[in-house]
């Protein structure tokens, strides 16, 4: 009999107990992975917007809940390319239009065509808009397969009716799933003339990228600099909020975990203090009773995280298709996901098993041998 | 060798006297019965030879180990003796091969080896039958039998046995005799409990406890 399989055997002395103990760590698990999940997948679903353009970094305005709120001017734009630093600026006003259930979330791109191929989009059939066209507009290819539109086909923006001239790639999903349309037809009507929500900025060759957007930020107040997709909640107060609460509802959860755990932990050492005195008895270690305790909590502790990963798996494949989420939500289950479910497993684990722990430690074993 | 000088063991802060003066010298190899009646402090002059209590005046040494203080290493100590409870304490969750195994966790010893170690103990013991077996599935006198082979699992030099052959017949007691007596051979100092006249008389040294002191019977 290995040490290990000792703590399975006395696992399995109480088998509900210690069933019940694993689901208490797998709920405080897949609740920890589902919101870190879920905020990622949002996060990277926001930021994708940003990465449509291919750019060293992108500005927004500062302070808004949502960057698709943000509402930069063009003058400022041009004001901003002529840092000696800047290669170019590309502005660009992003909407969202309901298309029904199916797209819940339909991206309208406004840019002036002549800054398309700096933008990254490539033409794949028919031709571009002209700069001025109130009727024309532009699918990406799985926009187009998605909607069953192709070049010739009239489209319903809304209240408007436009005429698919072309179909477009970008290298990235999200974009591939919009439309675009001529910057001036999209902000009027949006009603926003002359107005921007997201800058894409390229940098001189050699040039401090950092200095540059310190010296932005500095500069124009009202507008924020974002680099990667972690920076996003810079720009973004929803994201903001849902990281501080996925934060808050993680803490929360290894909370009660921890604290189910010691519960349970506890009531097995009473009821096994005269075990430990006889391990003590015939010679064994504190630190080996401690050992035996903690590792017999983290043999249920991995167990709960697998399960809460099963669970946390589940949640997600109904979140994905139902309420508000159903379309936005593209999880990706990373390494980082393993993780993270793996550390809060041990992390509940060994502090609810340490004070049962010590305590078993601790024992005086003819006093434990006395007990009953 | 066992060296017990001025021994007292008292409860209760004091109230409760157990042992009032014990002086006791056990050489190497020899067997040692101790009597005496119920409460006459039996048990806890094993405990105090076992480093599982400490005497509250006099010196005790074994082996060389001075157990009236802190004792250095008391895990190494209380594996290399072995100690027979008189309540068995064995766990009644893991079979009988698996209890005398236990005792063996520490050691340098592989987990194939505790298990074979074990098993042949059983053997010796006539127990080969029941090794896969829990407490609960035991006759008295074959936990008591276990919990022998789990005090000598790590091949101790002093064997401490409080009333092993309480619940023994005489047969068993025959198979228990000849594997102590075996080890004695290789140079095993025993100290047992006993109430069996019979059991004390294979002894070396008959002791009678009484009144918190240790005299010749
Ligand atoms: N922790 C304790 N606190 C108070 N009194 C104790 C404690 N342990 C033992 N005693 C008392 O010490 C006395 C001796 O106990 P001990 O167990 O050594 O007796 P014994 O000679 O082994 O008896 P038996 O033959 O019945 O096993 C008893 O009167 C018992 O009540
Ligand atoms: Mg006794």
């Amino acid at each position: 009999m290995t040490f290990v399989g000792l703590m399975f055997r006395n696992l399995r002395v109480k088998p509900l107990r210690s069933a019940l103990t694993a689901i208490a760590v797998a709920v405080g698990v897949a609740s920890g992975v589902t919101l870190g999940i879920v905020t990622h997948s949002l996060r990277e679903t926001a930021v994708q917007i940003l990465q449509i353009g291919k750019a060293d970094f992108s500005v927004t305005q500062k302070g808004v809940t949502d960057v698709l709120n943000s509402v930069m001017d063009e003058g400022d734009l041009v004001a901003l390319g002529n840092d000696p630093d800047v290669e170019s600026t590309v502005g660009v006003l992003v909407s969202i239009e309901d298309l029904g259930d199916d797209n819940p979330m339909f991206l309208e791109i406004g840019i002036q065509p002549e800054r398309m191929e700096e933008f990254g989009v490539r033409l794949v059939q028919g031709e571009v808009y002209g700069a001025t066209a109130p009727d024309e507009v532009m699918l990406g290819y799985r926009a187009s397969r998605n909607l069953g539109k192709t070049v010739g086909d009239t489209l319903q923006l809304g209240e408007f009716t436009y005429r698919v001239v072309g179909i477009f790639a970008t290298d990235q999903e999200f974009g591939d799933s919009a439309a675009m349309l001529p910057l001036v037809t999209l902000q009027a009507t949006e009603r926003k003339p002359g107005d921007v929500t997201i800058a894409f900025v390229r940098v001189r060759p050699g040039a401090d990228v950092d200095a540059l957007r310190q010296r932005i930020e500095r500069d124009f107040p009202q507008m924020i600099t974002v680099r990667t997709a972690s920076e996003f909640g810079r720009a973004d107060r929803n994201l903001q909020l849902l990281s501080a609460a996925d934060d808050g509802a993680t803490i929360l959860a290894l909370t009660i975990g921890v604290i189910i755990v010691a519960n349970t932990m506890l009531i097995t050492f009473l009821e096994r203090t005269r075990e430990f005195g006889v391990l003590r008895a015939v010679g064994w270690s504190r630190r080996r009773v401690m050992s035996l305790v903690i590792g017999e909590t983290l043999i249920l502790s991995l167990v709960g995280a697998s399960l809460g990963i099963g669970i946390s798996y589940l949640a997600i494949q109904v979140l994905e298709h139902v309420g508000n989420l159903a379309g936005v939500l593209h999880p990706e289950y990373t390494v980082e996901v393993f993780r993270r479910a793996l550390l809060t497993a041990t992390g509940i684990g060994f502090l609810g098993a340490l004070y049962p722990a010590l305590r078993a430690a601790l024992l005086v074993p003819l006093e434990a041998l006395r007990r009953e | 060798m066992i060296e017990a000088v001025g021994l007292r063991k008292t409860y209760d802060h004091g109230r409760v006297e157990v042992l009032r003066d014990v002086h006791l010298t056990v050489e190497p190899g020899e067997f040692v019965a101790i009597s005496g009646a119920s409460g006459s402090g039996k048990s806890t002059l094993l405990h105090l030879l076992a480093a599982l209590d400490r005497p509250t005046a006099g010196t005790v040494r074994v082996n060389g180990h001075d157990l009236s203080g802190r004792v250095h290493d008391v895990n190494g100590y209380r594996r290399r003796i072995g100690l027979v409870f008189q309540l068995h304490n064995l766990l009644p969750h893991l079979a009988a091969a698996r209890n005398v195994e236990l005792a063996m966790f520490g050691t340098h010893h592989s987990p194939s080896e505790r298990a074979q170690r074990a098993v042949a103990l059983l053997d010796d013991l006539q127990l080969g039958y029941a090794v896969h077996r829990s407490p609960a599935r035991l006759s008295g006198g074959e936990r008591q039998r276990v919990a022998i082979a789990r005090a000598l699992a790590n091949e101790p030099k002093v064997l401490l046995a409080d009333e092993p052959t309480g619940s023994l017949d005489a047969g068993s007691i025959e198979v228990v005799f000849e594997l102590f007596d075996s080890l004695r051979a290789k140079g095993l100092t025993i100290v047992m409990v006993t109430h069996d006249s019979a059991v004390a008389a294979r002894a070396d040294r008959q002791l009678t406890l009484n009144q918190g002191t240790l005299a010749r019977t």
